[in-house]
């Protein structure tokens, strides 16, 4: 005969997990909308970080900056999701970049060359993301979209603020440079706003 | 003017509160500096995602997501430990470092102990340890004390360094599934205790960090 033991307490990962989780979550949502094209899939998004958080529950529980966990977790899961999008037979819908398109350039006194009238869609800005290093599109995102600070990434990464910046500038010039380069690939983006 | 940061001094700074000396030192390096021109052309596409409005979670999702986390998390635990006790030979001999103490609980003297059983972990591996508790006959109402020390925790159980409860062992194989989590260099061990109807077994489990 043989049999298994249960551990005691492991339910009440539940609560714990539900306390850890709850001043995040609208941040976390927030966040994850602003990734996905819909909703629907912004939850899916949502309830997979959550997932694997739970998953790393005491590492959550005893780091010091767990919204940041939470959303480089999130970064990393959606570009894993965009990956396997690019791989699969079914393409994008042919209407979220009309839906999703976003200005490039805010600032045109700063701006070296004539390309402020140009559009790039976050259908074509997360496709180059993909391409790159998945860890530092997400350190990347976090400072640049998230407002994360070069001190709270040097205390979530662990790495000195030198080296930080040194990454996200590399991730900015690789990112910007295959964004020139699918921009001037696809001139349809860039006669929208003319 | 380093190029490292040129574009954290334009996300950084606001722009109207940059002297005219240092907008002119950066729009000249910007003209001549095409890696800083793609640096820019990202950055400026990151801070319009950034200005979107950020929205709320939709009512009840966060009690959807919840329950579904840990409802799905802790059946694929209950499973995971099913499994582990059915493919407890092969995984031996698969080399999987799994603790087993297999005793007549109870009955066997102290001086027929096998030798300590020794787990290696990796730091920051998690891994099931199984011990393996074989009983003579049913023995209902045995308390199981679990206590760890070095740099081990429970996994899912944060700070908490032991554990007890009380369980109705079956005559024959008990197993005892315990997912630990190595969280740093210093070795310690596993000391589970057995106690039924005044009568106690203590079983060691050596736990060391590898490399």
């Amino acid at each position: 005969m043989s049999r298994i033991l249960k551990t005691p307490g492991r339910t009440s990962g539940h609560d714990r997990f539900a306390t850890l989780m709850r001043p995040h979550f609208d941040p976390l949502y927030g966040a994850a909308r602003r990734l996905a094209s819909s909703d629907a899939d912004a939850e899916d998004l949502v309830q997979e970080v959550c997932m694997k958080a739970y998953l790393r529950l005491s590492d959550l529980e005893s780091i010091e900056h767990p919204r940041a966990y939470l959303f480089r977790m999130l970064y990393n899961i959606f570009i894993d999701s965009v990956r396997s999008q690019q791989r699969s037979p079914v393409s994008i819908a042919a209407d979220s970049a009309s839906v999703d398109e976003i200005e490039l350039a805010a600032d045109k006194r700063l701006q070296p060359e004539e390309q402020t009238d140009r559009l790039i869609s976050l259908e074509l800005l997360w496709r180059a993301m993909s391409i790159l290093d998945k860890e530092q599109c997400a350190l990347l995102a976090l400072h640049d979209i998230d407002g994360y600070s070069l001190a709270e990434l040097e205390s979530l990464t662990g790495m000195p603020v030198g080296t930080i910046k040194s990454r996200l500038h590399r991730t900015r010039n690789k990112l910007g440079r295959l964004l020139r380069r699918e921009m001037s690939a696809r001139p349809q983006l860039s006669l929208v706003g003319t | 003017m380093n190029c490292d940061d040129v574009i954290e001094q334009l996300l950084d700074t606001d722009e109207d509160a940059l002297s005219v000396l240092e907008r002119s030192q950066l729009v000249a390096h910007l003209a001549d500096c095409e890696s800083c021109q793609d640096a820019l052309r990202a950055a400026n596409a990151l801070r319009m995602v950034r200005k979107q409005p950020v929205l709320s979670a939709p009512d009840g999702l966060f009690d959807r997501v919840m329950n579904h986390t840990t409802h799905s998390t802790d059946s694929g635990a209950r499973r995971s430990q099913f499994w582990t006790g059915v493919a407890f030979g092969g995984l031996l001999a698969a080399g999987i470092a799994i603790a087993v103490v297999t005793l007549g609980l109870f009955q066997a003297p102290s001086s027929s102990l096998p030798e300590v059983p020794v787990v290696t972990m990796a730091l920051g591996e998690r891994q099931e340890v199984d011990i393996a508790i074989d009983a003579d006959k049913d023995l209902p109402g045995t308390t199981v004390n679990v206590v760890l020390s070095g740099d081990f925790e429970f996994a899912g159980f944060g700070k908490q360094r032991e554990l007890s409860w009380t369980t109705d062992l079956e005559k024959g194989v008990n197993r005892l599934a315990l997912p630990l989590l190595a969280v740093g260099k210093t070795q310690g061990h596993l000391i589970v205790r057995l106690e039924h109807e005044g009568t106690r077994r203590i079983f060691r489990v050596d736990l060391n960090l590898s490399g």
